[in-house]
């Protein structure tokens, strides 16, 4: 019969009320253990996937949706650019790397991309089954579009036009699978890559008897086009004029992954500091309810803590069991909204992986969990500290006395 | 066991009691008698050390509690004194194990189960051991109060009106078990009380006045 014991006797004599203030403190902590692990996930995705390119090259437009719709591939590109002009660009002494990204189409919400086989080394991709395209309409295909679609090496699909799940078929050009990406866990795993050429041929009406390598070639450098180029500095000094000048002296304009990533997180973050504004108003509340449900179970209970005076309990004691039974709530709380959020965030992820978006997984532990977890307890320890108080200071022979 | 000199109590201006020499030996009961507002509680309350008289000397079991330390006298309420209370306050979520338990650990910081057991049978409540308080009729709630008040082998048990809205024969079952409990366990019996019916069982009598007590 500890103090614990008899705390956890007096939650369970009035369970309504204490399942009330537990379930209002599980949802404050819930909420935001959501968000730490959401955001956690999302900026150590944005920050994996634009690990590698300093710079994106496209039409101009919104520099955020460029590197949306080319690093991150969540958005639509704002336009196409000239391979030509792009190509100028990747003889820039500053430049160690450039990928060219051809857009346009997609399979069940999966985007294909055409591109470089340079691509893969950005993201640091090895094909685990099958082979790299040598081909137009080969496509190498990633870990989760083939996990999702089932797609093996020697399937054939149609591409549809347009980046979402629903689309006009292309059904005079089938692409083949020919190898599989093992799983990197960035952008790539959710793409399906083949030369820019592939992409081009899509989009050509092709005569019965036209060869496509015929047909490739009779392209003008006009008709050539990509929708963005990534670009790897070979050095940071490139990073202080090579976007200004492709900003000021081409058609095209040059976007920092690192600055719209930032500005994208600068944007949200108003909108995520308000719903962690309302957590933490969840928190206080539960706080709140908790402080008035022990002062209140106190004033029921004065003829006991009076009783166990005369027992020999000191006032300390009695201040611990209301502290004790403050903290019992707290850590029953706690441990629900943190199961609760690790479960809401996991079926967040299932549902964005069901719409072609980045996943999010439930089993991890946000960095911050820890502080979660100590800004609980400290609320509800703090909701039982009057409580206490008073139980310290209380009357043993007035309440007695009074019956 | 028990030895008052002078004993005074003043709530501001007004006396609440007031005695000059009381002494009460090991294994000996008596009546603390007096009309309501002569200062029974307040006096079960000052032996019960949770009450510093305004002057004056109380010992209990050779201590002076009048002038030891709160805490000392924490120690001294669970391991010396037994208390039943005018309205018993057994603590409703606990059963009637989990009370005389509960008095175990404050008092003396164990628990025996073999000593619950004993004296949950010698006042005949074993098998409403798992009972809570409010499946409990009165006579068995006086019972585990009784029961808890000498869990821990007390050497002066103080109980307040223990007999109040008790018919005859329930009056003379209590009055009998807190003798019998007392005498198991050697302690003194202090009943404070204004029920008259409790007079011919005791010997020894204090009656409080506003002018002072008499012993008889």
């Amino acid at each position: 019969m500890n103090l614990l014991v008899l705390s956890w006797a007096y939650i369970r004599a009035r369970p309504l009320n204490a399942g009330l203030n537990v379930l209002l403190l599980a949802l404050g902590v819930a909420l935001i253990c959501v968000l730490l692990l959401l955001g956690s996930q999302l900026e150590e995705r944005l920050t994996r996937d634009a690990q590698r390119i300093n710079l994106v090259v496209g039409a101009k437009g919104s520099p955020l949706q460029l590197v949306l719709a080319a690093v991150f591939h969540v958005d639509v590109p704002p336009g196409n650019i000239k391979l030509a002009d792009a190509q100028s660009i990747a003889s820039n002494r500053m430049v160690k790397r450039t990928v060219p990204l051809a857009l346009g189409d997609s399979l069940r919400g999966f985007r294909i991309v055409g591109t470089s086989s340079d691509l893969l080394a950005l993201y640091d991709a090895r094909i685990e089954t099958g082979k790299h395209w040598d081909g137009p309409m080969q496509a190498l295909i990633g870990a989760e579009v083939a996990r999702t679609l089932g797609l093996q090496v020697g399937a054939k699909f149609l591409g549809t036009h347009g980046l979402g799940k629903e689309g006009d078929a292309h059904e005079s050009s089938p692409f083949a699978v020919v190898g599989v990406l093992a799983p990197t866990g960035s952008v790539i795993d959710r793409l399906i890559l083949a030369s820019v050429e592939s992409v081009w041929l899509v989009h050509m009406q092709l005569n019965e008897d036209e060869k496509p390598a015929e047909a490739l070639a009779a392209l003008t450098p006009d008709e050539k086009e990509i929708t963005a180029l990534l670009v790897e500095y070979a050095s940071p000094l490139a990073a202080m004029s090579l976007p200004r000048s492709i900003n000021s002296e081409t058609s095209m304009q040059a976007a920092s992954p690192a600055n719209e990533a930032a500005r994208l997180f600068s944007m949200l973050g108003v909108g995520l500091d308000m719903v962690r504004a309302f957590a933490l108003v969840l928190l206080l509340a539960a706080g709140l309810s908790t402080f008035i449900a022990l002062f209140n179970a106190l004033e029921e209970r004065k003829y006991d803590l009076a009783v166990m005076r005369t027992l020999g309990a000191t006032p300390g004691k009695l201040m611990r069991l209301v502290l004790f039974e403050g903290l019992v709530m707290g850590v029953i709380g706690t441990a629900l909204g943190l199961l609760l959020g690790h479960i809401a965030t996991e079926v967040i992820g299932t549902w964005l992986a069901a719409n072609r978006q980045p996943a999010v997984t439930g089993w991890r532990i946000a960095p911050d969990e820890g502080w979660v977890v100590a800004l609980s307890l400290l609320v509800a320890l703090i909701a039982a500290v009057v409580p206490a108080w008073r139980a310290y200071r209380s009357d043993v022979a007035a309440t007695l006395a009074r019956g | 066991m028990l030895s008052i000199d002078r004993l005074r109590h003043r709530y501001g201006d007004r006396l609440a009691l007031s005695i000059d020499r009381f002494d009460l030996a090991a294994g000996e009961h008596a009546l603390v008698l007096g009309a309501s507002g002569s200062g029974k509680t307040t006096l079960l309350h000052v032996l019960a050390g949770l009450v510093r008289p305004s002057e004056g000397a109380v010992s209990i079991d050779g201590h002076a509690i009048t002038s030891m330390t709160s805490a000392a006298l924490d120690r001294l309420r669970g391991q010396t004194i037994g208390f039943v209370p005018q309205r018993l306050h057994l603590i409703d979520s606990l059963d009637v194990r989990g009370n005389l338990k509960l008095a175990q650990q404050l008092g003396r910081g164990t628990i025996d189960l073999a000593r619950i057991d004993a004296v949950l049978g010698s006042v005949q409540l074993h098998e409403r051991a798992r009972a809570f308080p409010h499946e409990l009729s009165h006579g068995q709630a006086q019972r585990v109060a009784i029961a808890r008040a000498v869990i821990n082998r007390p050497r002066l048990i103080l109980a307040d009106e223990p007999t109040a809205n008790l018919d005859d024969m329930n009056c003379e079952r209590a009055a009998a078990l807190l003798i019998e409990q007392a005498n198991a366990v050697g302690a003194a019996l202090l009943i404070a009380t204004h029920d008259q019916r409790l007079r011919q069982r005791f010997q020894r009598e204090l009656t409080l006045s506003v002018d002072g007590a008499v012993v008889s």
